[in-house]
């Protein structure tokens, strides 16, 4: 195969690893929090102990989730690097607000997660706004590498002679008319996929006796909340992509994927409603997980595979992705050939793991006085 | 195919020019936020590169010996891995980050000759953070199962030293771009040799550092660019398999070995001088520790002479800043002696490297220049590092007192304390000579680069990003690599010193 395929194979793959995880990684960031908030307000001990357990899950999947963006790096630099030196040039302060993102939350979430109980309460509060505010900054500069490539304002696109060329001008990439709702809709949609599975194994939780109900009561609150805001900010993204980006547009409308993923946001919605009838609460919440997921991925996938041949689709036309890839040489089949067949052992390592580490030998708080001698 | 010369003109670009003073502005102030941030990585990374070693050394010597202190002291040891691999693996997606964004024209690099080393680094990497979790995971779960538990961990072992391999693999690219033949030599600086096979397209080679020199890396900007370039290369796994890339992997391993050992000993120290523990139980610990910095240590001078040898034939002009030998050159008889096998060679110094024929290029007449500029800093810390690895050495020749009746004799006579004793207020000397040389070394060898960002090839302002960098960003980052650093050093702390007394009083 040629750089090309394996180009779109291995940024698909590696896209799709990373995406699962960072949703789960920015939902948590802003669900935790919350849970604390609450619970500090209202005097329910048993949020604040729900949020504690819910940061242990959160660290594990943040290390999984930085590992591969590492390999998204990796990838885009080895096989599209024109395309990265353009997201990482004319998008320099939005990608610079991600990494800056990235560096408040890890930290944030390092001492959110080793300070329970070690510190005064609002100021724990305090971190963990940070650590959620970090988390929020990273789609908030990602979300412009998308929205650029769907319709690139703020930058300009030069072709000469039959070379193209991209220049940073003088409009701001956060005005890009498809930014925002790509912004927004990415926050609620992440939200809403993270408090469906918290949902899910609150109930679980709650069945053991480990925790009350009030646990319940927040988080189907919250995934109601997300879902409609999801759906509204969904409807505005497609309609500003109906303006700005008709290429991507004529293509989802054609294979019906807009009319399907507005259907999954509707089914993702009622599933959210349905969460308030008390005997229904698990199977809305399982289905609604499943679905909230698939609503995501299919979405996200319609969208990247709509812009093909184009790279960046600039009205309607673009920039082929053949223009993209790097060129200087073939890069040995051998390289993401390993790399995938070393992802999926190494997932179900991990997965085998957690299995071992939650379900079969659940670990244990180490007491205070811990064996470290 | 391309012609270049109607690709530049056709450039906007064309007409502006790199400015060559507001990207060594931006390049020199980036450099701070880099420095720091690759330091703040390399404190976590040579916890995850040597403790590996430390901790599977315990586990097998529990199993065979059926020891339970050894295992308990594995487990505890391999505690360190949780904050120093996510710390780390956090650092080091930043270092990632910093170098596409800041500094972006290095992406010509990662598409070229460091793509193979970097796609395999991404395994190990996925290897090293997946059996982290399990190794950790199932550390008693397995205690019926040791062997198994330890397979686990020499795939931790595996993947931290693949990922080492890989990265510093393109470090030493950067230091010797092997497989450019005489490319660098014949046009550029012509005091270096044949660089390996020639396996880089000469004719791109000179097109990217013409591209580069005169507009920066915005010329990046346009996918055209690399397809001027191609082909590239016939062998992509070149930047793997060059001399300086084997030798750096085991000089840099072997500190990582020497640093986590005498830290990890220097903590068993203060709990033996401060009670907290069991004697033997402090002892046992002490002496796998201490044995594998000594172990390490030994060998470390055979790699950094090799390490000397290569900078020696590739980088001449780095070496005489490093040994201080002056634009006039002279005489240096240990030099001369671990070089040539006689004691009269004369080094001839920067003067001669500015008379060989092509030398009066600018980028070679700025590269004597710098190393002239950088020279007392880079012999300085040239030579603490050697001086603190004899330090080390005698630590190391000290440590076999233990078991060999003349040496702890010899250790009596001299220091007047018995082995034991030495080793424990050693310990603290070792943790200090091998951090503070690690860092002298590491020090010498980036700054003896400059002004190169790939030696001979490309230099810093010419792969800067063409944003301008202010003093307040770069500030903010460092703040930032700051708090990283110190949430990692707080969780340490967390972990091993702050319940010891609770703890110590808990067991007895």
């Amino acid at each position: 195969m040629s750089n090309l395929e394996w180009g779109l194979i291995g940024i698909a793959f590696t896209f799709f690893a990373h995406y699962f995880f960072v949703t789960i990684v920015l939902g948590l960031s802003i669900l935790i929090p919350i849970f604390e908030i609450w619970g500090r307000l209202k005097k329910k001990e048993e949020n604040v102990a729900f949020a504690r357990k819910l940061t242990s899950y959160l660290i594990r999947v943040d290390l999984f989730a930085g590992v591969l963006a590492t390999w998204l790096t990796v990838f885009l630099a080895g096989y599209w690097p024109s395309l990265l030196f353009t997201a990482t040039d004319t998008l320099f302060y939005p990608v610079s607000i991600a990494i800056v993102g990235i560096m408040i939350a890890i930290v944030s979430m390092a001492i959110y997660w080793y300070t329970w109980d070690k510190m005064k309460p609002n100021t724990h509060i305090v971190v963990g706004l940070f650590m959620m505010i970090g988390a929020l900054l990273v789609p908030l500069g990602m979300s412009s590498i998308f929205a650029t490539i769907d319709y690139p304002y703020g930058v300009k696109v030069e072709t000469v002679s039959g070379l193209t060329l991209f220049l940073p001008n003088n409009q701001s990439v956060f005005l890009n008319p498809v930014y925002w709702p790509l912004v927004l809709y990415t926050w609620f949609i992440s939200l809403a996929v993270t408090s469906f599975i918290v949902t899910v194994y609150a109930q679980n939780v709650v069945k053991k006796g480990e925790f009350g109900n009030g646990i319940i009561r927040l988080t189907r609150s919250i995934t109601l909340i997300s879902s409609v805001l999801s759906l509204i900010f969904m409807i505005i993204l497609v309609n500003e992509i109906k303006s700005y980006s008709q290429y991507i547009y004529t293509a989802m409308q054609g294979n019906y994927s807009l009319m399907i993923s507005e259907i999954l946001a509707i089914i993702m919605l009622v599933l959210a409603i349905g969460l308030f009838s008390r005997n229904l609460i698990y199977p809305m919440a399982l289905v609604g997980s499943i679905a909230s997921y698939f609503l995501m991925m299919y979405f996200e996938i319609e969208m990247n595979i709509s812009r093909y041949p184009y790279i960046i689709v600039i009205g309607k036309s673009g920039i082929p992705a053949s223009d993209e890839i790097n060129p200087l040489f073939n890069i040995p089949a051998i390289l993401p050939e390993a790399a995938m067949l070393t992802f999926v052992i190494m997932l179900i390592t991990f997965l085998a793991t957690l299995y071992i580490a939650f379900i079969m030998f659940p670990v244990k708080r180490r007491s205070k006085a811990d064996e470290i001698l | 195919m391309l012609d270049p010369t109607v690709f530049f003109n056709l450039l906007p670009m064309n007409k502006i020019p790199l400015d060559l003073s507001s990207a060594w502005k931006n390049a020199n102030l980036a450099e701070y936020m880099t420095i720091l941030g690759i330091y703040v990585h390399a404190v976590f990374l040579v916890f995850a590169v040597g403790f590996p070693i430390l901790v599977l050394a315990l586990e097998a010597i529990g199993t065979i010996k059926k020891d339970n202190d050894y295992i308990k002291l594995a487990k505890n040891a391999s505690k360190i891995w949780g904050i120093s691999f996510a710390a780390g693996a956090v650092t080091g997606t930043l270092v990632e980050f910093g170098l596409v964004v800041v500094w972006s024209g290095s992406i010509a690099l990662i598409a070229s000759m460091a793509a193979a080393p970097l796609i395999i680094e991404l395994y190990a990497f996925i290897i090293e953070i997946v059996l982290i979790g399990t190794y950790l995971t199932t550390f008693d779960v397995l205690k019926n199962h040791r062997i198994i538990h330890m397979l686990i961990g020499f795939g931790v072992l595996f993947g931290s030293n693949l990922s080492a391999y890989m990265i510093l693999a393109v470090n030493a690219w950067m230091q010797v771009p092997w497989g450019t033949g005489n490319f660098v030599g014949q046009n550029i600086l012509p005091w270096v040799p044949t660089m390996g096979p020639d396996v880089v397209n000469s004719k791109s080679l000179g097109i990217l550092a013409t591209a580069l020199s005169n507009y920066g890396s915005v010329v990046l900007a346009s996918p055209n660019a690399f397809q001027l370039l191609a082909p590239f290369t016939t062998d992509p796994w070149i930047a793997i398999v060059s001399p300086e890339a084997i030798i750096t992997y085991i000089h840099n391993l072997l500190a990582a070995v020497i640093d986590s050992s005498f830290i990890a000993a220097s903590y068993v120290s203060y709990k033996i001088l401060k009670g907290y523990g069991k004697y033997e139980y402090n002892l046992k610990a002490l002496k796998v520790t201490f044995g594998a910095g000594a172990i390490a240590s030994i060998l470390q001078p055979i790699a950094g002479d090799q390490q000397g040898r290569l900078l020696y034939e590739f980088q001449r002009n780095i070496f005489y800043a490093t040994e201080g030998i002056g634009p006039n050159g002279g005489y240096n008889p240990i030099l001369s002696f671990l070089l040539y096998g006689n004691f009269n060679h004369y080094f001839r110094g920067f003067n001669y490297l500015e008379s060989l024929p092509g030398s009066n290029n600018p980028y070679a007449q700025m590269t004597i220049q710098a190393s002239m500029t950088y020279e007392p800093w880079l012999h300085f810390f040239y030579y603490t590092m050697v001086i603190l690895g004899v330090v080390l050495f005698i630590l190391a020749i000290a440590y076999f007192g233990l078991y060999i009746k003349l040496i702890d004799r010899l250790v009596k006579a001299i220091f007047r304390r018995s082995t034991e004793r030495f080793l424990i207020y050693g310990s603290f000397i070792g943790a200090f000579s091998g951090v503070v040389a690690s860092i002298s070394g590491w020090a010498a060898r980036e700054m003896g680069r400059h002004p190169w960002t790939i030696y001979g090839l490309v230099t810093y302002p010419e792969v800067i990003t063409p944003h301008p960098i202010t003093i307040w960003f770069t500030i903010m980052i460092m703040l930032i690599e700051l708090a990283i650093l110190f949430a990692g050093l707080w969780g340490f702390y967390m972990i091993y010193l702050k319940n010891l007394k609770k703890n110590t009083e808990v067991v007895e």
